[in-house]
């Protein structure tokens, strides 16, 4: 194994035009461009990052609603009632949810979700204006397969969470160590594919519906 | 060697021909035309930077490649500190090998597997079903060519060339025995069948094997892009998570993969991100609940380390956005089993050649009508149609090409080198050509030609040279 591995980095050494073995100071100047590396072309848009954040997100198929942060629990009730859902779902973490209350009319199970899961709500460590993009980072209380095996992903995202650009989230994540964790998960929408005659068909093998809500701080 | 090279020529031939007038082939390819040239274009106008993208894109993998063992070596550092492995691949072969050996040694009997063109290329379905293992491929168009026991003819859409009614069939015929009696046939229900087939898979999946978009040496994470969700169940659920992906699909940076993602969905599909875009590092971590307990990726080289530092080292800077393929009017003809192997349309006429050798599939690079589509398409810049024409010249300089062409090439260098003699010697056929074509403006029929006069007229000539025409002017002027 260690054989090919020196065979296979020895082949692109003398393809490269100057052959040479890397040397640590190489190795460094390369790290050192990783780790000073800055964002570079990115799109321009206006500076409301919420009304951008929701059209972009309502543009691929998503929907949301604006509500305060005492109102996590009656909103998610209340949105799952829509659905012909009872008040129970998979919880994900988050300053938001953590700090949120539930009263004993729900039930909230802190696990992954399985196979029937119907509904799972999580948190969104940010969330993207340039695409509509949210950022969901795995952790001990945070299980990526909340993601996706639920039939309705209900995401809480603390509006002032919303950033610009996907770099912008980077930072955040990079200063949170949230890059170290498993998984980074952006999600852009519900699931869905195109496999069949080249017609959009939602809900896939992910979430069939997508719903935000964009906690306003107090 | 002459014999086998003139049976491949006729296979590629065959092949197109067959495809050709394949009825339900071509009202497939008539139905996805359109789309993902449009979307694309949509997307491409919503966004004025675009251009200034692709050119940071290309520099990003133009940098990467001039320091890749660098790279390679600092994705490996991450990689071991997140508590995964890696496997280095010199072929596929040995690709294939260490799969099925991780499998073994987590007792696997069935895998789950996202799509990855790099495990097209390796044949790595049979090589896990020889050694016992149950495999299911869970992108729902990879799913629909494995039922039918087919390849992908599309590197972002593998069932592109299958119609409604051949996925109803396929589907009926393998699920009922699973108890899908019903016989489905509208979208919807079709995708419904599929999630709930495949939803069991995934729970009960020992190893999940996923590709890879990039490699992120900043992190040491594989990403991966989809807009179902499979490559995330395949990457979350199993026990064992393997990556697999070619050694080029190195990014140095967070900031260069926000960079290549805003190019490639935009040019896959016309999405401006597509639905999930996921970072995975490592196996689980102490504390977590859940997720992987092994993650090893698997870099194959297969030919690639020997096209650095030569004249085709652009093409590894290919992101598979499929974006040639779909401008690619040969390809929207043909369809993508046509080429022969895993890669098909530009991409795939400059690629399989390179890795597989210049000997096989000497008929792509001249499957083209150099209309340049696909160099103006391409989202990291890579002068597809140029390397096919550097492809066309190496098989003329090996002389692989087919020795009459090499010799009318002969014929003609040595006369257009010659003017006069050019001139006298063209002079009567040109006439001739004119008597029979000038009034019509072309000719149907030209002796040794029927392959061009064939599908359409062959262009008559002014009635004198334009070397005559420019003299009379100039004596008269």
């Amino acid at each position: 194994m260690n054989r090919a591995r020196d065979q296979i980095l020895g082949a692109i050494r003398k393809s490269l035009a100057d052959g040479e073995p890397r040397t640590t100071a190489r190795l460094e100047e390369l790290r050192f461009r990783i780790q000073n590396s800055r964002p570079q072309v990115q799109p321009e848009f206006d500076d409301d990052l919420l009304a951008r954040f929701c059209q972009k997100h309502v543009a691929v198929h998503g929907t949301y609603e604006r509500i305060s942060a005492k109102d996590v629990e009656s909103a998610v009730v209340k949105h799952l009632a829509s659905m012909g859902l009872d008040a129970q779902w998979h919880l994900g973490s988050g300053p938001v949810l953590d700090a949120t209350q539930w009263t004993d009319q729900v039930f909230v199970y802190r696990k992954g979700a399985d196979r029937d899961t119907k509904a799972a709500l999580s948190e969104a460590v940010a969330a993207v204006a340039e695409t509509g993009t949210l950022v969901m980072c795995s952790g001990p209380t945070a299980p990526p397969s909340q993601n996706y095996l639920p039939d309705d992903h209900l995401v809480v995202v603390d509006r002032r969470r919303i950033v610009r650009h996907m770099e912008d989230a980077w930072t955040i994540l990079r200063k949170s160590g949230a890059t170290r964790g498993r998984a980074i998960n952006l999600i852009t929408g519900p699931s869905k594919t195109g496999d069949i005659e080249q017609t959009i068909q939602y809900g896939a093998h992910g979430p069939r519906r997508l719903h935000l809500l964009i906690v306003e701080s107090a | 060697m002459s014999v086998s090279t003139a049976s491949r020529r006729v296979e590629f031939q065959d092949r197109a021909k067959l495809a050709l007038e394949d009825a339900s082939l071509q009202r497939a390819l008539a139905k996805a035309r359109g789309g993902f040239v449009d979307h694309r274009q949509e997307a491409i106008d919503g966004l004025p930077e675009f251009d200034a993208i692709r050119d940071a894109a290309r520099d990003i993998k133009n940098h990467v490649l001039a320091n890749l063992d660098g790279y390679l070596e600092l994705y490996e550092q991450q990689v071991i500190e997140n508590g995964g492995q890696v496997h280095w691949a010199r072929d596929t072969e040995e690709a294939c090998q260490i799969i099925a050996g991780i499998c073994k040694e987590a007792q696997a009997k069935t895998v789950t597997k996202g799509k990855s063109m790099v495990s097209e290329e390796m044949h790595l379905n049979p090589a896990l079903e020889a050694a016992g293992m149950t495999v299911v491929e869970t992108d729902l168009g990879e799913y629909i060519v494995q039922l039918a026991g087919e390849t992908p003819s599309h590197i972002i859409a593998p069932a592109v060339h299958k119609t409604r009614e051949q996925i109803t069939d396929l589907f009926h015929e393998h699920h009922s025995p699973l108890g899908y009696t019903d016989r489905v046939t509208q979208r919807e229900a079709l995708v419904n069948e599929a999630r709930s087939v495949l939803r069991e898979r995934f729970v009960t999946a020992d190893v999940g094997i996923t590709g890879a978009n990039f490699l992120v040496a900043e992190t040491g994470a594989n990403v991966i892009v989809t807009n179902e969700g499979n490559g995330d169940l395949t990457s979350c659920l199993p026990r064992v998570h393997i990556v697999t992906a070619g050694i080029e699909k190195i990014v140095p940076s967070l900031d260069d993969l926000a960079v290549l993602l805003r190019v490639l969905a935009r040019s896959a599909t016309g999405q401006e991100f597509s639905a999930y875009t996921s970072l995975y590092s490592g196996p689980r971590r102490p504390g977590d609940m859940e997720g992987p307990e092994a993650y090893h990726v698997v870099l194959l080289d297969n030919g690639r380390s020997r096209l650095l530092g030569g004249q085709y080292q652009a093409m590894l800077r290919c992101i598979r956005c499929g974006a040639c393929l779909n401008h690619c009017p040969v390809y929207g003809s043909i369809g993508g089993h046509a080429y022969g192997w895993v890669y098909s349309g530009p991409m795939g006429s400059v690629l399989t050649p390179l890795l597989n050798g210049f000997d096989q599939s000497l008929d792509l690079p001249n499957a083209c009508t150099l209309n340049g589509r696909c160099k103006e398409v391409c989202p990291v810049r890579i002068p597809l149609s140029d390397l096919l024409l550097k492809h066309r010249v190496e098989q003329h300089e090996r002389r692989l090409s087919s020795g009459l062409g090499r010799l009318l090439l002969g014929t003609w260098a040595w006369l257009a080198c010659r003017p006069r003699l050019y001139q006298g010697v063209m002079a009567l056929p040109l006439r001739v050509m004119h008597m029979f074509g000038g009034r019509r403006g072309g000719l149907t029929w030209l002796p040794g030609a029927s392959g061009w006069t064939g599908s359409r007229d062959f262009p008559a000539p002014a009635r004198r040279s334009f070397m005559r025409q420019w003299q009379s002017r100039k004596v008269r002027s």
